[in-house]
């Protein structure tokens, strides 16, 4: 949290001296010193992550191929306003409340990609009110504030955004917040930590008050469902009762997880859990059925053998596709109109996307005959205006994302293999199971500026599915 | 489900079952060659019994492992080295069986992404079905299974495929569907490790596991 190469002593006791006073020129100075080491800290981060799981930022945008993949990476960072999270402030008793909620505050908006953070010494006094001229000094276009009140069993968390620029108060919200020990203490933070998010970009949806359901592979064979805060934290095992299991997929309420598991014997069930009540049940037994996904009215979509091979079916409707290979893993777009899957006619797997009311499939992923270019396991995005998948690139599976009519398509990674991708609710971060030769770790990658970080490192994790905001009581 | 459980409690060779089916471990392709028991002695008959015994032993246990050209090896060895005793009179019926099981079990194998049936696997399905018609109370559960190339998903669909195609195969020479259930098990249970073409071509594959009935 400290700026590196600043004697910072000195300018922290100016600052608490000054912290309301005109800023004076001989440490304007300084200040603008410590803000050019502050920003030069922050684009070093930012390249370091991509540089962890992407290819070198040289490759830009590169050519088109004659089959009309875009090749390399290719992100359109915009401008991205600078943020800072003053020290939260509380009463006696309630410091270590104020310091776990600043440093949850601090990471989702980091992790939201929306901001450039800079970061405070933990020493940073916090009382008074904000003196905008000094922040603005700092490169700060956005200020977060923030202070805990009530008590140690029924905390209040107060956060105000502010604007530097205008010098204005552009919104404040009080949240009630679980005791600090309490299983929903950091979700109720990230819940903030979306509000602000909200705030700061007209209204956009933020990701922190989300979970990502996943497969774990046990040493032994066997393997688990796991589901872990977006953040990386909170990390617990959903009882599932198969021996394997495949495939989590949230309802659009986030309250439900449906996912397939295979006995000892062979057969495979269809169970939906419900994660509020912990119950189980059974929907479906089958030699094969697999890849639930829901519609946004929470019906189930999943793949069954049929006849000769797997075909995708609808709770309430039926079969959906007629293919002469196998079709699975299907994914409906928000209007619940149209839905994309992988089928393979040709024996080699592609994306397609059909009318839910029936009609032809269209192929949006890149055939070559004679090639592998296998494309498999597309998510329609909830903002509706990308379909993300893996497909074959060079030696293995690679994410690419493209528009629903098979226009503008873009890969995203391009290092080892990237596979399984899946929306956050915001439509721009994807998180996707990344393989190298001690297996395979989940990923967040947010497809504009680029940025990537790790979320789970036991290097047995896959089948990753993105919640949508999850409801309070989660 | 109602079916496996009675299948499982008509099993006779149990031990096959468990080694062909639940061990994610690659099951050995061949075991260390047996070493030949050593020559017979001159003339005491109760100690040429006491060796072809120890011989039929081997066997039976080569069997029980899966190990059947050993068994094979055994037997017939028994046979020029051990005529006239028990194990010896057993043996020809010995060989049959252990034939009957390498037919039953033997695996057949599948081109990348396909689940088509090659000449050479149409040959041992041929095999299989021609025991298969000689013990009429014997079912069979056919395994799917793919290399590790291709999601996890889409191998899953591929092995059932696999497993389809040979049931269509032996159902064409008319034998009764009822006789056969299949599964898939995807890349998950390789026989092979390793990320070369040679493991991949080992893991492409149907396996045939004795669910019930005598032979």
């Amino acid at each position: 949290m400290h700026f590196q190469g600043i004697e910072w002593s000195s300018i922290f006791t100016l600052i608490q001296v000054d912290a309301n006073a005109d800023i004076t020129s001989e440490w304007r100075a300084a200040l603008l010193r410590m803000t050019m080491m502050g920003k030069s800290r922050g684009s070093a981060r930012s390249i370091g992550a991509v540089l962890g799981l992407l290819a070198v930022p040289a490759l830009g945008h590169a050519q088109e191929s004659a089959g009309g993949v875009r090749l390399g990476i290719s992100y359109e960072p915009g401008y991205v306003p600078a943020l800072v999270v003053a020290p939260v402030a509380s009463g006696a008793g309630l410091e270590a409340i104020a310091d776990a909620a600043g440093t949850i505050l601090e990471t989702d908006l980091d992790f939201s990609d929306r901001f450039d953070i800079i970061a405070l010494p933990d020493t940073f006094p916090s009382n008074g009110p904000p003196n905008y001229a000094l922040w603005n000094q700092l490169g700060a276009v956005w200020l977060v504030t923030a202070d805990i009140s009530g008590s140690a069993t029924s905390p209040i968390l107060r956060v105000s955004l502010h604007d530097t620029v205008y010098g204005q108060l552009k919104n404040v919200q009080a949240f009630s917040l679980p005791q600090l020990t309490a299983d929903g203490f950091r979700m109720a933070i990230h819940r903030a930590s979306d509000q602000i998010v909200s705030w700061a970009t007209d209204g956009q949806r933020g990701i922190a008050a989300t979970r990502i359901a996943f497969r774990r592979r046990g040493g032994d064979g066997t393997s688990a469902l796991f589901v872990v805060d977006s953040d990386g934290e909170n990390l617990r095992r959903i009882p599932t009762g198969g021996q394997s299991v495949y495939s989590p997929a949230f309802s659009p309420d986030g309250s439900r997880i449906a996912y397939t598991t295979q006995n000892e014997s062979g057969t495979f069930s269809l169970l939906e859990t419900n994660l509020i009540t912990e119950s189980r049940r059974t929907i479906s037994t089958s030699e094969l059925i697999q890849t639930p996904a829901y519609t946004p009215d929470g019906r189930l979509g999943y793949a069954e053998i049929s006849g000769d091979g797997v075909e995708v079916f609808l709770e309430g409707t039926g079969r959906l596709t007629d293919t002469r290979g196998d079709a699975l893993n299907p994914t409906f777009s928000p209007d619940g109109r149209r839905f994309a899957f992988e089928a393979d006619p040709t024996n080699q797997p592609q994306v397609y996307v059909q009318d839910v009311s029936g009609g032809s499939p269209r192929r949006i992923s890149v055939y070559v005959r004679r090639e592998r270019t296998n494309a498999v396991g597309p998510d329609w995005s909830p903002s509706g205006d990308r379909i993300a998948y893996a497909a074959i690139s060079g030696s293995g599976f690679q994410v690419f994302t493209v528009n629903p009519d098979g226009t503008d398509r873009r890969m995203l990674t391009s290092r080892g293999e990237s596979e399984a991708p899946s929306w956050a609710p915001d439509g721009r971060h994807l998180v996707f199971s990344s393989a190298d030769s001690q297996g395979h770790a989940l990923w967040i990658l947010d497809t504009v500026t680029g940025r990537s970080r790790v979320l789970t490192s036991s290097r047995q994790d896959e089948l990753p599915d993105w919640s949508p905001a999850l409801p309070t009581g989660s | 489900m109602q079916r496996s459980h009675k299948w499982a409690a008509v099993l006779v060779i149990p031990l096959l079952a468990v080694a062909c089916s639940g061990n994610p471990e690659p099951v050995p392709v061949q075991a260390e060659p047996a070493p030949m028991a050593p020559p017979p002695p001159p003339d005491d008959s109760a100690e040429r019994e006491a060796a072809a015994s120890r011989i039929c032993d081997r066997a039976s246990a080569a069997i029980q492992s899966g190990d059947y050209s050993t068994a094979r090896e055994l037997l017939q060895q028994v046979l020029r080295d051990y005529p006239g005793t028990t194990c010896a009179a057993s043996a020809p019926d010995q060989i049959a069986r252990a034939e009957a099981l390498e037919a039953l079990t033997a695996r057949i194998h599948f081109e990348f992404n396909l689940a088509s049936i090659s000449d050479q696997a149409a040959a041992i399905l041929q095999r299989k079905a021609e025991v298969l018609r000689a013990y009429g109370d014997v079912q069979l559960t056919i395994e799917g299974h793919a290399d590790e190339r291709g999601s996890l998903e889409y191998n899953q669909a591929l092995g059932m495929r696999r497993a389809r195609a040979a049931l269509q195969y032996l159902t064409s020479l008319g034998l009764d569907a009822s006789r056969f259930r299949v599964v898939t098990f995807g890349e998950e249970r390789p026989l092979a490790r390793g990320s070369t073409e040679g493991a991949w071509r080992q893991n492409r594959r149907s396996e045939f596991v004795i669910a019930a009935g005598e032979i």
